[in-house]
């Protein structure tokens, strides 16, 4: 009888009722987590009951939006609904230990929110290049479309046929040469395009201080040199760029 | 009746092991009420998920405890495991399970020792942590490492160990066995452990159940939740595997559970030398996570379940890992243990939930 984790995604309205459901079905709380998303904080709540674990998530929680607690039921829960308001800035009320936003002593509010210049660039261009990669999967390389038939090979199918379907047999090869030609070309086209070497973006002035700040005092002014001249370099290849357009 | 007074007591103090912090309502010398606070080591180590990929992030989920060092790593590897369809060969399962109760062993008999000092019986106290060193000396010796092993990675384990030295981690478990029944004997049946651990800290089975209490804490209070019983990994393998109940629901019935569990632990080991199979400890674990993609996973640790969860962002960094630990989740249980007790025990208490502050705040 192995474990089972289950997930399911309900509405915040919804919450108290699940809750009670499983308050009053024997379940035992298990544990609540959140997860800083674009459109918000997901919530996710476990109950346990004998080798089965199942987790509800609550998408897209605002600052507009209050979350119940679930302590009156659960007092089990008081450690992860404080971290959450802790950490994830998340509005819960009527909680039984409240400690304030003060469970954790933390340096800046709401630290799990916080995403630096450099988890994000890297997170935009994996995600990027995961687009980049699905979009190429499923275009067909060209080696892998059907060879347009050269006009001495349709001939040669043309005279196989009877003579009163010769025009016919001959009008559709062709057509079907042309069409052949044309995803041919367009395949091509593509794969010129993507072995052409991507032009770079150039940083900010404000990025460049961004990561200028992560550095030891000592070496900024090198780092902050060495980005500068980088920045220049790619300017001019985006504008090499736009002018080869 | 007394005047209720309010006694702040940690998070340094001579009688914690951790940094914990309680609030402590007295009224003369029977406590009402007990606040628990944490908040002193919190070190964000979730967050780092986000400048260490899958692989790498290993090294970091074992250093959230450096007790469950080994649990914390396997946990992690099988949540990722579970989270990009992979499967971990036989013997590297049987490997991840012998190792996990090796941390077993060591995690209760330090408890033991702890507990032992607690109540004054310095020289129980030296016996177990000299036993327990010996099973530092097998991590050494398997390993390269006395704590921190390094030895789980995604998809099985570092490296195989060879029959050679699989017998001789019996044999020394069998010189470990012949000395630790002489401590398991002093637990058990010494009057002065008795008189000093019965009655102390009492939870009925059902505040255990209402509370979640989880681990040897709820155990001891006849609440059937050792994870091992679903026989997930190599623990499925084992012929019979019949978890150490108690009904004393106090500090002396916590403590028999993780003294019995001691040796339950050797036993699962022979058993898991004696039928592992041959083949190999690792697969390759390679590529990005699927974007969206989400598991979670539960592990019997030591002091009880732990629960992981990732949720992966299509890059090889996950976009959120979370780890809670058996103690966040036992601390409302130590609250109410605290409830009516005298003073003088507040220490033996909280002990017997084996608090970890540092794997609570991460």
């Amino acid at each position: 009888m192995p474990t089972i984790e289950r997930f399911t995604d309900i509405a915040l309205a919804d919450l108290l009722n699940v809750a009670n459901e499983k308050h009053s079905g024997g379940w035992r709380a298990v544990q609540v987590l959140a997860c800083n998303t674009e459109e918000g904080i997901d919530l996710t709540y476990t109950f346990n009951k004998d080798n089965v674990w199942e987790n509800y998530r609550i998408k897209g929680i605002t600052k507009q939006d209050t979350v119940p607690s679930l302590q009156q039921m659960y007092l089990c829960l008081f450690p992860f609904e404080n971290e959450v308001v802790d950490l994830f800035g998340v509005n819960i009320a009527g909680m039984a230990l409240d400690f304030g936003g003060r469970l954790y002593d933390v340096a800046v509010n709401e630290p799990m929110t916080i995403i630096s210049p450099e988890v994000k660039a890297a997170r935009d261009k994996a995600k990027k290049a995961a687009q980049a990669a699905a979009a190429k999967a499923a275009q067909p390389a060209a080696e892998e479309l059907p060879k347009p038939l050269t006009d001495e090979e349709i001939e040669a199918k043309v005279a196989a046929v009877s003579p009163e379907k010769q025009d016919k047999v001959r009008a559709a090869l062709k057509a079907k040469q042309k069409k052949d030609q044309e995803a041919l070309a367009e395949a091509q086209a593509k794969a010129a395009q993507a072995e052409k070497p991507a032009v770079p973006v150039p940083m900010t002035d404000e990025e460049i201080e961004a990561k200028v700040a992560a550095v030891a005092p000592e070496k900024q002014d090198k780092v902050r040199a060495a980005l500068k001249a980088k920045q220049k370099k790619d300017i001019a290849a985006a504008q090499a760029g736009k002018d080869g357009e | 009746m007394g005047q209720h007074t309010v006694i702040p007591f940690g998070p340094q103090h001579p009688v914690l092991p951790e940094p914990l912090h309680l609030d402590l309502v007295v009224e003369d010398e029977k406590v009402i009420e007990a606040i628990p606070q944490i908040g002193f080591v919190h070190r964000g180590l979730e967050k780092l998920t986000e400048t260490r990929d899958y692989n790498a992030f290993i090294y970091i989920a074992e250093r959230i405890c450096g007790i469950c060092a080994f649990g914390h790593s396997l946990g992690y590897a099988e949540t990722v495991e579970k989270l990009m369809g992979v499967q971990v060969p036989e013997r590297g399962e049987y490997l991840r399970a012998i190792m996990h109760e090796l941390s077993r062993v060591h995690s209760h008999l330090l408890w033991l020792g702890l507990a032992a000092d607690a109540f004054g019986y310095e020289s129980l106290f030296m016996h177990c942590w000299r036993l327990r060193e010996r099973i530092l000396d097998l991590f050494e010796k398997t390993t390269g490492g006395r704590v921190i092993l390094s030895a789980v990675v995604v998809g099985g384990m570092v490296r195989d160990q060879d029959a050679q030295m699989l017998r001789y981690i019996q044999d020394k478990l069998e010189g470990i066995r012949e000395d630790y029944a002489q401590i398991c004997k002093a637990f058990l049946n010494d009057n002065s452990v008795r008189n000093r651990l019965c009655g102390v800290g009492y939870i009925s089975p059902e505040d255990a159940r209402a509370l979640g209490m989880v681990g040897p804490f709820g155990r001891a209070s006849n609440v059937a939740c050792d994870l091992r019983q679903y026989g997930n990994g190599a623990y499925g393998k084992l012929s019979d595997f019949q978890q150490i109940l108690s009904t004393d629901g106090d500090c002396f019935g916590r403590a028999k559970v993780r003294a019995e569990e001691v040796l339950q632990s050797i036993d699962i080991i022979n058993e898991l030398i004696a039928t592992i199979p041959d083949g190999p400890v690792s697969v390759p674990v390679k590529g990005n996570v699927p974007a969206g993609a989400q598991a979670s996973n539960v592990l019997e640790q030591p002091r009880g379940e732990c629960y992981y969860y990732a949720l992966g962002n299509g890059t090889k960094f996950l976009e959120r890992m979370r780890m809670r630990t058996p103690t966040s989740v036992n601390l409302a249980g130590m609250a109410t243990a605290l409830k009516g007790c005298d003073l003088a025990d507040v220490n033996m208490i909280v002990l017997t939930i084996d608090p970890c502050i540092s794997c609570t705040e991460r």
